[in-house]
């Protein structure tokens, strides 16, 4: 599935033509980077510490949007306005949980206008002054969420520009804005002129003092796509044969979100991702009591384990990198990040583990107790199967009555 | 009801200055030792146990103290774990003692409980009973009303734990101090643990110390955590050693030995098979370990 | 039963009242108005609710509020100086170490502790001393790499760490 195909993103309606895939350069160069092809054989693997690398590619829609309206909801209501002394405000009840999503909403007015980024202001949001917003959610906060607020920037910018056509006398068609550094403003010129201009700020204060009004501008935007984002991890561990315990030596990350506007913040969300998945993998579960219905680790953290920081690489083991990309459709060529940053990862994981010992785990999570398990049973049989041919562990270690299933898998 | 933000249950407190006191409040019916707190106020917020009196022991200056006496050396009820990891007399002599503590929570919960209050809550998997049963300790227990005085008598630490979250202390006892032996010449000590990740109470966990003659072994005790209702000693694998000289595959062997002396159980960190594999593949480390500090080859 | 205790909270006094099971986390955050240290699991793994007591790192939702009396307690709030962020607070900002923003006070206190006592702490240190705080959106990898830059900062300026 790649580029100029019908990508099925979450449901009938849901849908998106592919306009942008960095799939192949996300996974050459992270290939490179961590030194895919000294891999080691599972088959040749000895001793009680193995290592392994395993790799995994995965994706997520840019929001819901869709090409006609369906069942899930997807528009975010935006009002930008310019105001006296050429600062910028936005108005909108999108939320940013830590991602960046407000911080990227204003980077692309920012550029928009040419307005100096501490000049663009988000204003306090409550609903008697917002319209609708979904929610932050979907991984739709920058494609979908900032999306729309540019969409509405652009509309107050035509205002803006209407009321410099006046001054500058010349046609609305005929300008455009730029950042000068030295004014620390925005200026709008004449395109072959540039010689006839003037700052935002003195366009604002002359629609004010000739009674034309604000340049502000506000509706609802519901975007018509959403475009897959890409993610690939290399993972490396090393089990150890004796405890089942893995350790996560070095991840390498590769993302495919298009024009990457808070590149700080997108790499947090893959190394957030990674250490959520890695954590699905190895340890996280909910498990129920079939008596009781409750949950066995009884709702508290001191049963519901997570990795810690000691648990992952460290910063220099965690290298990170964008595939170089455009989606047409989106803000500037954006798409977004957020889930796509943790889909991959188990399965990077099972797979970097069956590098390591041969053994494909299908269940999450893998456990030690699953690894010894079935390294202890194959080498219990290792007589009678053909050397190095992969068993699959079908088990899930602590669950009484529990199938154990093993086949023969085609790959190794 | 119970409830991790606030807690409902109505209890008084008593905060003494001195032991005295502090037993004089705690011989009354629903009265408890609150010291770090660690456990305890988890327990009342969980609704495992509901106290009516809290006697808080940490602002007693008595009990306060890591000291050398004479061959021993005397950790106090109030002394916090972080001063106990950092303490140089405890790291010259229990390295073991002090990689045990180390394991246990993050910084902050080993700046407020101490190691007394992580033996009187008798956590079968606690971190701290292996190595101080492999260290020969002793516990303390003081009571004593009225003009009687404080009476004190010492225990070995193997006979302190009844069951799990149980103990011989009765209403209006509590410990003074945990008092450890000076390891003598040519002896060795080390402790092993697994658990799920690096914030986590053990799944199983393992401490030997082994006191070398020569190339034989003199004295050895190996204890084990999380494998039966209480911390427990292995009687089969230490009587297997005690004399014998070492060989290459002699740890191994007598590691093997262990399941005579464990009942591990499934449950929510682990499973009796996994602990029955990890438990000799801890002696053996632990063993080899052992020797090793104890100056073997 | 009222037990009458003086709370020392950055730099300030605050005579009380305070029933037997009130807990320190609370009265920081409900009476005192400092909402800086977090409710995150309230049983004491998650570090949310770290504040420093008497320069060491602890749980204040662990923490029964009469045990607190006297002693000197520093919540986030008490870092910044006049107006300024302390260095480790910049550095957050500055690697990308705050996401969701809800572990970041009781991480950087930790932090704080531990900088307090070892100036130049290795990956590995920073990571025990974090141990007891938990982090869902970052992954840790920034955290430490903002509390490593931060120790460099505050070498360089040779600045003595409150």
């Amino acid at each position: 599935m790649g580029l100029g195909e019908i990508f099925w993103g979450q449901g009938p309606t849901i849908r998106s033509l592919i306009q942008s895939d960095g799939v192949k350069e996300l996974l050459y160069t992270g290939a490179e980077m961590i030194g895919w092809d000294k891999r080691p054989d599972p088959k040749t693997q000895s001793g009680r510490l193995r290592r392994g690398i395993g790799v995994a590619r995965g994706f997520h829609t840019s929001g819901t949007g869709a090409p006609v309206p369906g069942e899930v909801k997807d528009y975010t209501t935006v009002q930008v306005k310019v105001n006296e002394d050429g600062s910028i405000d936005i108005l909108t009840a999108l939320m940013d949980h830590g991602g960046g999503t407000l911080d990227a909403a204003a980077k692309l007015v920012a550029e928009e206008f040419g307005v100096p980024f501490d000049k663009v202001g988000i204003s306090p949001a409550d609903t008697r002054s917002t319209g609708y917003d979904v929610c932050t959610h979907a991984t739709r906060g920058v494609y979908c969420g900032a999306g729309a607020v540019l969409d509405v920037a652009r509309d107050t910018k035509k205002v803006l520009l209407d009321y410099a056509s006046r001054i500058l006398n010349a046609p609305v068609d005929s300008l455009k804005t730029r950042p000068d550094d030295e004014k620390n403003q925005a200026i709008i010129y004449v395109v072959g002129m540039p010689e006839k201009n003037i700052t935002i700020r003195e366009v604002a204060q002359t629609a004010m003092n000739n009674d034309w009004g604000t340049a502000i501008s506000a509706r609802s935007v519901r975007k018509v796509n959403c475009p897959p984002a890409y993610t690939t991890f290399f993972v490396e561990v090393e089990v150890d044969m004796e405890t089942g315990m893995v350790r996560i030596l070095r991840v390498v990350a590769g993302s495919d979100a298009g024009t990457v506007i808070n590149p700080a913040l997108a790499k947090g969300q893959l190394q957030g991702g990674f250490y959520r998945g890695a954590g699905m993998a190895l340890l996280e579960d909910t498990d129920y009591d079939p008596k009781t219905g409750l949950l066995t680790n009884r709702g508290l953290l001191t049963d519901y384990k997570m990795l810690g920081a000691v648990d992952l690489p460290d910063p220099e083991n965690f290298e990170i990198f964008f595939a170089h990309t455009y989606e047409p459709t989106g803000p500037m060529g954006a798409k977004g990040i957020g889930e796509a940053a943790l889909n991959p990862v188990p399965a990077a994981v099972a797979a970097a583990i069956h590098n390591a010992t041969g053994i494909w785990f299908t269940e999450l999570p893998i456990l030690p107790e699953a690894i010894l398990h079935a390294f202890r049973e194959r080498s219990a049989r290792e007589g009678k199967k053909a050397p190095g041919q992969p068993q699959v562990s079908f088990g899930r270690i602590g669950r009484k009555g529990a199938d154990h299933v093993e086949y023969p898998c085609n790959q190794s | 009801m119970s409830s991790t933000r606030v807690i409902s249950l109505d209890f008084e407190c008593r905060s003494p200055n001195k032991l005295e006191d502090a037993l004089e409040a705690l011989n009354w019916d629903g009265a408890q030792v609150l010291a770090g707190g660690t456990d305890l106020v988890n327990n009342i917020k969980i609704n495992l146990t509901r106290p009516r009196r809290l006697v808080y022991v940490l602002g007693i200056p008595e009990l306060d103290f890591i000291r050398v006496e004479g061959r021993s050396i005397s950790i106090g009820a109030a002394a916090r774990l972080s001063d106990i990891e950092h303490n140089r007399q405890v790291v010259s002599r229990f390295p073991a003692l002090v990689e045990a503590i180390n394991v246990i929570g993050g910084t902050q919960i080993r700046n407020m409980a101490t190691l007394v209050g992580n033996l009187c809550n008798a956590s079968p998997g606690a971190d701290t009973p292996p190595i101080l049963l492999a260290l020969d300790a002793e516990v303390e227990i003081c009571g004593g009303i009225g003009g009687a005085g404080i009476q004190s008598n010492r225990l070995p630490l193997g006979g302190f734990f009844t069951g799990p979250k149980k103990t011989v202390l009765k209403q209006g006892q509590m410990v003074r101090s945990v008092v450890l032996p000076s390891p003598p010449e040519h002896s060795g000590a080390a402790f092993r643990r697994l658990a799920r990740v690096s914030l986590d109470i053990a799944k199983i966990n393992c401490a030997a110390f082994i006191k070398r003659d020569g190339d034989a072994v003199q004295e050895v005790r190996i204890a084990l955590g999380s494998v039966a209702p209480t911390p427990v000693r292995t009687p089969t694998i230490e009587k297997a050693l005690e004399g014998r000289k070492k060989s290459d595959g002699l740890f191994q062997e007598a590691a093997e030995l262990v399941e005579e002396d464990i009942a591990p159980i499934d449950d929510v960190r682990s499973t009796a098979e996994y602990r029955r594999q990890i438990a000799s593949l801890l002696v053996r480390e632990a063993l080899q370990e052992a020797w090793k500090r104890a100056g073997g080859k | 039963m009222k037990i009458p205790i003086t709370l020392k909270v950055n730099g300030k006094e605050y005579p009380l009242e305070v029933k037997a099971n009130e807990i320190l986390l609370n009265v920081l955050r409900d009476r005192l108005g400092l909402m800086g240290t977090k409710y995150g699991c309230g049983i004491g793994e998650c570090g949310a609710c770290t504040v420093l007591l008497d320069g060491r790192a602890i749980l204040s939702c662990q923490t029964l509020a009469f045990t607190a009396d006297g002693k000197k307690i520093t919540t986030i709030e008490g870092l910044e100086n006049d107006g300024s962020l302390h260095p480790l607070q910049q550095a957050f900002i500055d690697e990308g170490a705050v996401q969701c923003g809800y572990c970041t006070p009781g991480m950087i206190l930790s932090a704080k502790a531990l900088l307090d006592i070892n100036s130049n702490p290795s990956n590995q240190e920073i990571k025990q001393a974090i141990r007891g705080n938990l982090c869902r959106c970052t992954g840790y990898t920034n955290i430490v790499r903002a509390i490593k830059t931060a120790s460099e900062k505050i070498k360089n300026e040779g600045r003595k760490v409150k």
